[in-house]
């Protein structure tokens, strides 16, 4: 893919020349109002690219194709709400809503190729909203027209996704126009690397990998190792399941990942640097890549950057397709074409990582961070937060919250404002826990989450904040099956190389089983909370430390769901099918006849008019019937 | 090996079980824990091969201040100050719950048997998936086959509790000297049917003999269908050998694999047992004052 301006493409030789292009790139051409089209990967897997192919259509059909920009951005967060498309307008072309209030901003969900046209007319010609495709947010179902006026996106801080929705990730002319590098030019221009380092290690940032290790500390040991040739990674693995905010970022915004990395490069005085991808992200890689051909054709990759001294090259290199090669350990032996499997740490990678040399990994969004550390200014960037957390953190939240998406937040967020403000509550009321951390986090309960986001704050409760998985469960939610589920997870990702994980989650995922099947032992628990401690305390790496944090966690919360599994061989929320039974309640029944129509294995039985009969024998405990009935007639327990 | 003669900031201090002793900054735990009389048993480990980490059997407890944690002495680099405890009930607990896991893969292997007895684990609560499993994946046969024979033949295949060794994972590569074998601590690689068979296949008539792949007796030829155990040459070597495996010899790694022989018995020989270390107290109690005694 070529940017939109070949002309443009001359290798910068200083930094004069760069703030010449940003002013080159900042003219009139500005003033057309602009679709913003997310061509994320969650969009695209709900048709988005048909709806980018009829706006090109439609716009030229009307003549419009000058008129009008359209972006193709990266992922806006909202991906439930895809195909999603925003209209940004100047000021004299705002449009007006259905009570005759005047907006620059209008946000269209499930945007369809059919409502294209009607779309364009309406915005660009006749300057009004379409009321009836406009968002209806959940709680109150009243329509929304601005993006900043949705819950999902009012409540958030967008610092590191601020791009995102706004800039074509295939064209650097977009970054730079936003002040893209001015934050490398700033550093190459009038700083040395201690004084780099300083700046983020004064930030606080920490990892936002899994680990939270402070950054600049690890920049620091990696710079002082002894050694000429240093590496410099970042960690695209992303194998979390349902998480997507790495994914995110480098698809969406890849030039300020890249951007990091050059900073971070001359920090530390590395001159060869890796993106290491998940292989099952197509996207990231190729944009990833356009980018990386982009910023080397420009000069800010290669020889003398800028005309600096510091010189620094970065491929991308695609994962190894499990998991733990998310671990840098393991990143690092499947970078060298080894199984991807972790060893000891006990000499930092800082000191011997990729192939024996000093080397420094980081995660996607912990080099995202750099550039605003840079740009904001340190103090900025440490004024936001907790005591031990600063800046921003974003979130994949998924679960029984009515809103899900990619959340970006302040550090120091209570939980209970993502879930209610931004999430919009559960359906059902109630929630009953939070999982953060990914696979391996812990469950918090209820009463705890008025706790701040916050790293220590998230270890002190039994979870972590892990890479920012989180997981809202309600009263449907079974516990234990929780912890049997993330076990199982564990269990298959286990690289298997040292005995507590590989033997303790083998052990464990048994008795979770037996358990949710109703053929638990009270001493079950205390086996499950021995083997736990074990594999904390003595699992090489830390997908062995962490796993039984979704055990212990729950063991610790909801013990009593564990005993009502074993004592009572009751699923207390209903899902263990093992557990469960359905009952006809005789006096709500009218007769109707449904159920016995629905069930599959016929074992509901009854003449019309009559309640009818269940046979527990024959019921293979679908819920079928519960969930046909329209008088309540039918309960499970 | 020539040691040079320690410098000032090399020495350092750690407690070891209570007691102050001295050693060289870097040094890895466990050789200097058993070189003071410590008793630490080991399964993944052997001198000469890289460190694995992966049994966690050597699992001790170091602490410095307010800071602790569990480490591997296998690979653990000591560092002036630290205080290291090896034998506690919360480190033996641990070493109770690997025995505990790996009785459960390879029931039978005498050098469980022996851990058990030494540790009183008498039950095991993990599930034993395949009864016909011996292997415990230390990894030991991997890394002699990588680090010491050179031939990068077998590896691990499959994750989690489907890992197994993949004996012949690179079937050309195989020079069929039985190191893999020999360093098995659960005689859980059958040289005779397994490798031997796959070695008469591939080589057809043209048999070089396999000490003459292992470098000892260059350009000589198999007569007797690869069944070394009636034949002369094997019988000779052998006895040149021992107690060391030929290839050791045949890397000039004589010493390491001396020492490796002795530290493959002493994880079967309980803590009490005078022979627990492996022959260079001597050196350690001495000190550094004392002259570089291992030439
Ligand atoms: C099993 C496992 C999987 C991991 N997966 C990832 C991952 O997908 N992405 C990531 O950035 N870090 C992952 N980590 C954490 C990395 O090991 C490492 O700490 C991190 O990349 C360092 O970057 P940071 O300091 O910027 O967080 C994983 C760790 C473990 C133990
Ligand atoms: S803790 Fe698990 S994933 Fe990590 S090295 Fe051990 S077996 Fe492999
Ligand atoms: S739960 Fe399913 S199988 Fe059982 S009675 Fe209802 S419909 Fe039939
Ligand atoms: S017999 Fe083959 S697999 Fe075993 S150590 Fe020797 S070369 Fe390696
Ligand atoms: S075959 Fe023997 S040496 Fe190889 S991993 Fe298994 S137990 Fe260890
Ligand atoms: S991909 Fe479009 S909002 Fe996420
Ligand atoms: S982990 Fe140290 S001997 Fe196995």
């Amino acid at each position: 893919m070529e940017p939109r301006n070949e002309a443009t493409m001359q290798v910068l030789t200083n930094v004069a020349d760069l703030d010449a292009l940003r002013a080159s790139l900042t003219g009139p051409q500005d003033d057309r109002p602009v679709v913003a089209l997310c061509a994320g990967t969650g969009c695209r897997a709900s048709g988005c690219m048909k709806v980018a192919e009829q706006f090109e259509k439609d716009l030229d059909d009307m003549g419009l194709t000058d008129k009008v920009r359209v972006v193709h951005t990266g992922c806006h967060g909202f991906c439930e709400q895809g195909p999603l498309v925003v209209f940004r307008l100047g000021k004299d072309q705002a449009v007006a809503d259905a009570d005759g209030n005047e907006h620059t901003n209008v946000f269209y969900p499930h945007v369809k190729p059919t409502r294209v046209r009607k779309l364009i007319e309406a915005t660009i010609e006749q300057r009004h909203t379409v009321d009836q495709w406009l968002y209806r947010e959940p709680k109150h179902n009243e329509s929304v027209v601005a993006e900043q006026d949705i819950p999902f996106y009012k409540h958030q801080h967008r610092l590191v996704f601020d791009l995102n929705g706004q800039i074509d990730p295939t064209d650097i002319h977009d970054y730079i126009a936003k002040g893209g590098y001015q934050a490398l030019a700033k550093v190459l221009g009038e700083q040395d690397p201690e004084g780099v380092i300083d700046q983020v290690t004064k930030s606080g940032l920490r990892g936002r990998g899994g680990g939270g290790f402070p950054t600049g500390k690890k920049w620091a040991e990696c710079r002082s190792a002894p050694g000429s040739l240093k590496y410099v990674m970042c960690n695209a693995d992303e194998g979390d399941p349902g998480a997507f905010m790495d994914r995110s970022v480098l698809e969406g915004n890849p030039h300020q990942v890249i951007e990091g990395m050059i900073i971070g490069s001359f920090a530390i005085d590395a001159h060869e640097g890796y993106i290491y991808v998940r292989d099952e992200y197509p996207l990231a890689v190729l944009h990833a890549t356009i980018a990386l051909e982009q910023a080397e054709k420009l000069g800010l990759l290669g020889d003398h950057i800028l005309g600096s001294g510091h010189s620094f090259r970065i491929k991308v290199v695609r994962g190894g397709g499990a998991f733990v090669c998310g671990e840098s350990t393991a990143l690092m032996a499947s970078l060298e074409g080894k199984m991807g499997e972790p060893r000891a740490k006990y000499v930092h990678t800082a000191r011997e990582g990729l192939w024996g040399q000093p080397s420094n990994l980081n995660n996607v969004e912990t080099w995202a961070n750099i550039p605003l550390i840079i740009n904001q200014g340190w103090e900025a960037f440490a004024d936001l937060g907790t005591e031990g957390s600063k800046g921003t953190k974003i979130f994949s939240l998924v679960g029984k919250v009515q809103s899900t998406g990619l959340v970006e937040i302040p550090m120091g967020m209570s939980l209970r404002e993502i879930v209610e403000d931004i999430g919009g509550g559960v359906a059902t009321g109630t929630v009953k826990a939070v999982q953060t951390g990914g696979p391996s986090g812990g469950c918090i309960p209820e009463p705890l989450l008025d706790m701040p986001v916050d790293f220590d704050e998230l270890t002190r409760v039994g979870s972590m904040m892990g890479s920012g998985g989180l997981i809202v469960m309600d009263r449907t939610t079974c516990m234990v099956d929780v912890a049997r589920y993330f076990v199982e997870f564990l269990k298959g990702e286990s690289c298997g190389k040292c005995v507590p994980c590989r033997s303790g989650l083998g052990l464990m995922h048994e008795i979770l089983e037996r358990i949710c099947h109703g053929e638990g032992k009270l001493e079950d628990l205390d086996t499950l909370e021995e083997v736990g401690q074990w594999m904390s305390k003595t699992s090489l790496c830390a997908l062995g430390t962490s796993a039984p944090n979704p055990v212990l966690s729950t063991l610790k919360y909801f013990r009593n769901e564990y005993e009502a599994h074993i004592t009572e061989h009751r699923c207390p929320a209903g899902v263990c099918q093992a557990l469960i039974t359905y009952r006809v309640v005789a006096e709500n029944c009218t007769g109707c006849g449904l159920c016995v129509r629905v069930c599959p294995t016929q074992a509901l039985k009854g003449a019309p008019k009559e309640v009818p009969t269940l046979d527990p024998d024959t019921c293979i405990r679908c819920g079928a019937c519960m969930e046909a009935c329209r008088f309540d007639a039918i309960v499970r327990e | 090996m020539i040691k040079n003669p320690t410098t000032p900031s090399d020495t350092i201090t750690i407690t070891l079980d209570g007691q102050p002793i001295t050693a060289k900054k870097g040094e890895i735990l466990l050789d200097v824990a058993r070189r003071n009389g410590a008793f630490i048993p080991t399964l993944c480990h052997l001198d000469g091969l890289t460190p694995y980490g992966a049994c966690r059997l050597c699992t001790v407890k170091v602490k410095h201040g307010s800071w602790s944690k569990f480490v591997t002495s296998c690979n653990y680099p000591i560092w002036d100050g630290l205080e290291v405890e090896t034998a506690t009930d919360e480190v033996n607990q641990n070493r109770k719950l690997v025995i505990e896991a790996l009785l459960s893969r390879a029931p039978k292997a005498p050098v469980l048997q022996n851990l058990a007895k030494t540790y009183g684990v008498t039950t095991t609560r993990f599930p034993n998936l395949d009864p016909a499993e011996k292997c415990i994946l230390c990894g030991l046969c991997v890394r002699v086959c990588d680090d010491v024979v050179g031939a990068h033949a077998i590896g691990f295949v499959g994750r989690g509790q489907d890992r197994r060794v993949g004996i012949h994972i690179n079937d050309a590569a195989c020079i069929g000297c039985g190191a893999c074998s020999y360093v098995c601590p659960t005689d859980a690689i059958d040289m005779e049917s397994v490798t031997v068979g796959h070695f008469r296949d591939r080589w057809g008539e043209d048999r070089p003999c396999r000490y003459s792949l292992m470098g000892l007796l260059p350009g000589s030829v198999c007569h007797n269908n690869y069944e070394c155990w009636r034949c002369e040459t094997d019988q000779t070597i052998m006895d040149l050998c021992q107690p060391v495996h030929p290839v050791f010899v045949a890397r000039g790694i004589d010493n390491a694999g001396v020492r490796s022989v002795i530290r493959k018995m002493s994880v079967m020989i309980p803590p009490d047992h005078e022979d627990c270390d492996d022959g260079s107290t001597d050196e350690a109690t001495a000190g550094q004052q004392s002259p570089p005694s291992d030439t």
